[in-house]
């Protein structure tokens, strides 16, 4: 049985003392198997709303709509309990900053074997044995000394790798990175990227990578989603979207990047401040027309089935 | 190493101590020296934890260093008494990593901003103050509107900006820009260092950044220093570092940074 995600008209929206506010909106698309999803944009745009939906992992004031399905399981519809069978056993998460993702006052190695036995109760010498494998093959020399430590005592660079270690304990089919390279110097990041790389290749090629660190994308990826304000403006595969952007808003972050000279994207274009309703990206495009303002585009289907949200591709 | 640049330091060294029980000495930064003409941009690059940082707040005086002396201007102004270091903050300013906590999340922008001119005595009277600022935000791209907002209802990019735009209302001479852009988004990142750029050159400031994306060095800074363990172990063109460099640190900081 094929096991990808499939979203359709997926949304999500926070209900606020200030009334709705909606992180994501109409998202129509495909994690293929065994490919790496890269899903980029700016803060604030919604690509770890997007991962953490899937999973449910929302605060309470947050509703879901429209439909995701794995496999054939719908997961919108499961209850807590049958979700947590799919977390981490089947969809694991590697997530955003590690040093807050483990807890300081519990010794690694309990973390690890935690992490197996609530889901299988009893196997506490077979996640031993497992978390050392993980370990030694994600860099760590000495995994007995480092599993009897806490995550305070170790450095940035192992908390990085200890988390990508959980998250591969129950050998899961998909794998969630979060933002895995935020704020890490060139080093680590290297270090993170060769940690991922080592995980598509011999765990699982089922991975949806968040970031928005365009270089690491391009690397990992096979497929790349672009978000702007909750909504994806482009999809297609890495060298269609990365090398060749169709969308606006794709070319502008494409080119926003130092190595192709930085050079920044229009900020809101003076009097079209409070326009709302048209497309998304609107304010700040060097393209808009007047039907941009006033309708919101649908997404086009283009060759190689790229997908860009814009009315030059109707 | 001379002291005739606009910002210079000389052997600054900072340690401390960790450890309850064994206390360990470490050194934070260890004789460092380097020099910044007037209108340049000088970028320091190293891993985290090399010392960068601290070599920011050791300039500005927010921690004091244990030896060594910093300039502005061919004058020192390390070890001076709180008084005379409030004249020297006009003409040295600090932007930081990030911008939200640079504000305070219970006053109004425009309080935040105008509090800086008021402390410095920066033109005669709110509304002169206030022509100035609306002067700044339309410099740096910002919308008036956002001087009645809170910290929490403006986003990164803006907060950053704003950070900005209040050093620039006390007319400084040097901006140390310590990571200013890490935590925001490429296209975030570039308008705020093409704006920098820009200010450089119609205001002729002086730059120190602090970053370790060497590209974003290599883009903006005249020459770049690499910092390993507190210490500045090479100095050098873009160039000079990225095609010739001559430290076995600086060749692997260059080959992880361009893996990619």
């Amino acid at each position: 049985m094929g096991k990808e995600i499939k979203v359709c008209e997926f949304g999500v929206t926070f209900h606020t003392a200030h009334g709705p506010v909606s992180a994501v909106r109409d998202v129509n698309t495909v994690f293929r198997e065994g490919e790496v999803t890269g899903l980029i944009g700016e803060s604030g745009s919604g690509k770890s709303v997007l991962g953490m939906a899937i999973l449910q992992l929302l605060p309470a004031n947050a509703r879901i709509e429209g439909s995701c399905l794995y496999g054939d399981t719908e997961l919108t519809a499961l209850s807590e309990k049958e979700m947590e069978q799919i977390r981490g056993n089947e969809i694991a998460l590697i997530p955003q900053n590690p040093v807050e993702s483990l807890n300081p006052v519990l010794r690694i190695g309990r973390q690890l074997t935690e992490a197996m036995t609530i889901h299988a109760p009893g196997k506490k010498a077979e996640a031993k044995q497992r978390y050392q494998d993980l370990m030694s093959r994600l860099g760590f020399s000495r995994p007995e000394l480092v599993s009897r430590q806490y995550s305070f005592q170790l450095s940035g660079g192992m908390n990085q790798r200890m988390i990508a270690v959980l998250g591969l304990m129950n050998r899961p089919v998909w794998m969630i990175a979060d933002e895995p390279t935020k704020g890490l110097d060139a080093i680590l990041r290297r270090q993170v990227y060769e940690v991922l790389q080592e995980i598509t290749m011999r765990d699982t090629r089922n991975m949806i990578l968040i970031t928005h660190d365009v270089a690491l994308a391009r690397k990992l990826s096979q497929k790349i989603l672009v978000l702007y304000q909750g909504e994806i403006l482009e999809q297609g595969t890495v060298a269609d979207v990365l090398d060749h952007p169709a969308h606006p808003y794709t070319r502008g972050l494409i080119g926003s990047l130092p190595k192709n000279g930085m050079k920044p994207i229009g900020q809101p274009l003076k009097g079209r401040e409070d326009i709302t309703g048209g497309c998304v990206f609107y304010l700040r495009c060097p393209q808009a027309t007047k039907r941009c303002r006033q309708e919101h585009p649908r997404e086009s289907g283009l060759e190689n089935g790229r997908k860009v949200r814009c009315f030059l591709y109707e | 190493m001379n002291n005739d640049g606009m910002l210079s330091v000389r052997h600054l060294s900072k340690s401390y101590t960790r450890g309850v029980v064994r206390r360990q000495r470490v050194d934070a930064v260890k004789d460092v020296s380097f020099s910044i003409p007037a209108g340049t941009a000088m970028g320091i690059a190293g891993n985290s934890g090399c010392g960068k940082s601290t070599i920011a707040r050791m300039i500005m005086g927010l921690i004091p260093p244990d030896d060594g002396a910093v300039f502005l201007d061919g004058r020192q102004i390390s070890g001076l008494k709180a008084g005379e270091m409030k004249t020297v903050r006009r003409q040295i300013q600090i932007i930081f990593q990030h911008p939200e906590s640079s504000l305070d999340p219970r006053r109004k922008i425009i309080e935040s901003v105008l509090e800086a001119m008021e402390i410095h005595g920066v033109k005669q009277g709110r509304a002169q103050r206030e022509a100035r600022v609306e002067e700044l935000f339309e410099m740096l791209g910002l919308h008036t509107r956002l001087f009645q907002r809170y910290p929490h209802q403006i986003s990164g990019g803006e907060a950053q900006r704003i950070v900005i735009a209040r050093a620039l209302t006390l007319e400084p001479k040097v901006l140390i820009l310590d990571e200013p852009t890490s935590m925001l988004d490429a296209s975030i990142q570039a308008h705020i260092l093409t704006l920098l750029k820009t200010l450089q050159e119609a205001l002729g400031l002086t730059y120190l950044l602090i970053s370790h994306d060497l590209e974003v060095l290599c883009w903006f800074c005249d020459r770049i220093g690499i910092m390993t363990g507190g210490a500045l172990i090479e100095t050098g063109t873009r160039t000079e570092i990225l095609e010739k460099p001559e430290q076995p640190f600086t060749k692997k900081l260059v080959e992880s940074f361009f893996a990619f």
